[in-house]
């Protein structure tokens, strides 16, 4: 019998392989054995699909004629169509543009595999299990061994279960026996009653899952609330987190308003406070000089006072005390000028000025009282 | 002749879950897609269409319960009310069809426009043939290929910028 490979023929692939030529043969061989299936698949693409609901007749012609292997394991065969009830394992793919099906048949050690494209275009195809090598990455077969093992599972499961059940029937069986034998009425052991109650329990989890709870409009089971709560428990914590940020944001914040407005009042007290400066000096200009309705005092800090006309001659100069601390120097000739600036002083300084100004006349008269009485001694004793 | 009570129970069993994701993929709200399985059903027991095959059947149910969809969309109570785009992720369980090996990408298939998503939904999560997807849209099935292929570029785009 001659082997067949994708139609070629044996003689081509000989040629091929051994002349290394680029003959027609050859090439063809090697491009549709280049690795891949889907070089084949690309092939048939491109021929039209005939038949109702997607039946590739020439993929079922190709196998009547000549059985094709693409691989060991992988061998092309009839579609059969299956839905994706029947399956026993569904992937479906659309990113890539296909749709796969796979039924498993645990006999035989085949998995068949069904492909759907995007163009509505259906392959089948058969793999062996048994033949699938370890860490092969071929999609076909990747799919048949997931499917295969959850068959597998699926079975075992099943086994398990009726093992349980088989075990459970024989030791309520056992349990009636005993005590037929004894005469006394069927009655089991608290560790059998115990394990009974277990399977029981085991086999409702397994039929109806976790009991759910319903809650509102929703139903939710243990786990999924315990994952709900967590869920809520973190969103919790990021706004407490959130919180405490911004309040300590803002408490930085109005401390720094704070220290700034506090600078500010203390930058415009120190203007009026009087601590080593002359009295009246927030009125001076740059030169340290007041200018108050055309009269000029000239402030002194280092003395603290301010100073209105000559002071070179201190006789003639009146010392005046203020009430906010340092002195008022003012000549005697420049009474009326004082007199002129005396809205720049507070009521208190007005009355000290005054006083010091009424005082000083009052001296003043009795120093000339005095050197008219040196002159005349009749006058010396004659108070006025 | 009026349904059945045991085939209405067939029709039942067989396309409840079918009707409930397709309701739940275009409404993104479980309570939502219950009404409309419900009345997917009262309107086939209050018209009880003839089928030709069972590809016409699929198709009816299809057309019938997106159509439910639009308009309870177009309604003038929804209109009014915020919708969700994306399927919650504690609801995400009730899409998930026992039947598939699903691994995320169904979200991505779901965030689509409709006109990829339905035809793509419905041929890779449904098992609908071309021109099944042709019939239950009404669209021509040529239509159909290129919104999948269209769909299937889109869908790249959305896990690649993931």
């Amino acid at each position: 019998m001659s082997v067949n490979i994708n139609g070629i023929g044996i003689g081509g692939y000989q040629d091929g392989k051994q002349k290394d030529k680029k003959s027609k043969a050859g090439q063809d061989f090697k491009a549709a054995f280049a690795g891949s299936l889907f070089c084949q698949e690309e092939k048939r693409l491109d021929r039209k699909t005939v038949g109702a609901a997607g039946i590739n007749i020439i993929a079922r012609n190709r196998v009547t004629e000549a059985g094709v292997t693409c691989d060991s394991a992988i061998k092309e065969c009839a579609v059969r169509n299956i839905t994706m009830e029947e399956s026993d394992y569904v992937k479906p793919c659309p990113a890539d543009g296909c749709l796969y099906k796979v039924l498993v048949d645990t006999k035989k050690g085949v998995a068949y595999v069904e492909k759907k494209a995007e163009d509505g275009t259906v392959l089948g195809y058969e793999v062996e299990v048994s033949k699938v090598k370890k860490g092969d990455e071929d999609p076909l077969k990747l799919l048949a061994m997931l499917a295969w093992q959850k068959v597998v599972e699926e079975n075992e499961e099943a086994e398990a279960k009726a093992r349980a059940k088989d075990a459970v029937r024989q030791m309520k069986n056992q349990a009636s026996e005993n005590a037929a034998a004894n005469g006394r009425p069927a009655e089991m052991t608290d560790f059998q009653r115990a394990l009974l109650s277990f399977a029981e329990f085991v086999e409702d989890r397994i039929k109806n899952g976790e009991p759910k709870i319903p809650i509102g409009a929703q139903e939710f089971s243990e786990t999924d609330w315990k994952r709900l709560l967590e869920t809520f428990d973190k969103a919790m914590d990021e706004i407490k987190k959130e919180v405490q940020a911004e309040a300590e944001q803002a408490a930085r914040k109005a401390e720094e308003e704070k220290a700034v407005k506090k600078a500010a009042k203390e930058k415009l007290l120190s203007k009026f406070s009087s601590e080593g400066k002359a009295p009246y000096s927030w009125l001076a200009d740059e030169s340290g000089c007041i200018t108050y309705n055309g009269v000029v005092f000239s402030c002194d800090n280092e003395r603290r006072c301010i100073n209105l006309g000559d002071m070179s001659n201190r006789d003639n100069v009146l010392s005046i005390p203020l009430s906010g601390g340092g002195t008022l120097n003012v000549n005697r000739d420049n009474l009326g000028d004082l007199a002129r600036a005396i809205g720049m002083f507070s009521p208190e300084d007005v009355k000290r000025i005054m006083t010091a100004i009424a005082t000083d006349a009052q001296c003043q008269r009795k120093l000339l009282e005095i050197e008219e009485a040196k002159d005349d001694p009749k006058n010396l004793f004659r108070i006025s | 002749m009026s349904l059945k009570k045991e085939q209405l129970e067939f029709y039942f069993r067989e396309y409840y879950s079918m009707i409930f994701r397709v309701a739940f993929a275009e409404l993104k709200a479980r309570a939502d897609a219950e009404d409309m399985v419900q009345e997917v059903f009262l309107r086939f027991l209050k018209y009880q269409p003839k089928f030709q095959s069972q590809e016409h059947e699929r198709a009816w149910i299809v057309r019938t319960t997106i159509n439910l969809c639009r308009d309870f969309q177009r309604n003038k109570w929804n209109r009014a009310t915020v919708g969700l785009d994306r399927i919650p992720e504690a609801d995400r369980k009730y899409m998930e069809n026992p039947l598939i090996d699903e691994d995320g990408v169904l979200w991505a298939v779901l965030e689509l426009p409709e006109q990829y998503r339905r035809p793509l939904y419905l041929f890779y999560y449904e098992d609908y043939s071309i021109k099944e997807i042709a019939t239950a849209l009404e669209k021509p099935e040529n239509t159909v290929k290129t919104n999948l292929r269209r769909g299937r570029e889109a869908l790249k785009g959305i896990l690649e910028a993931e």
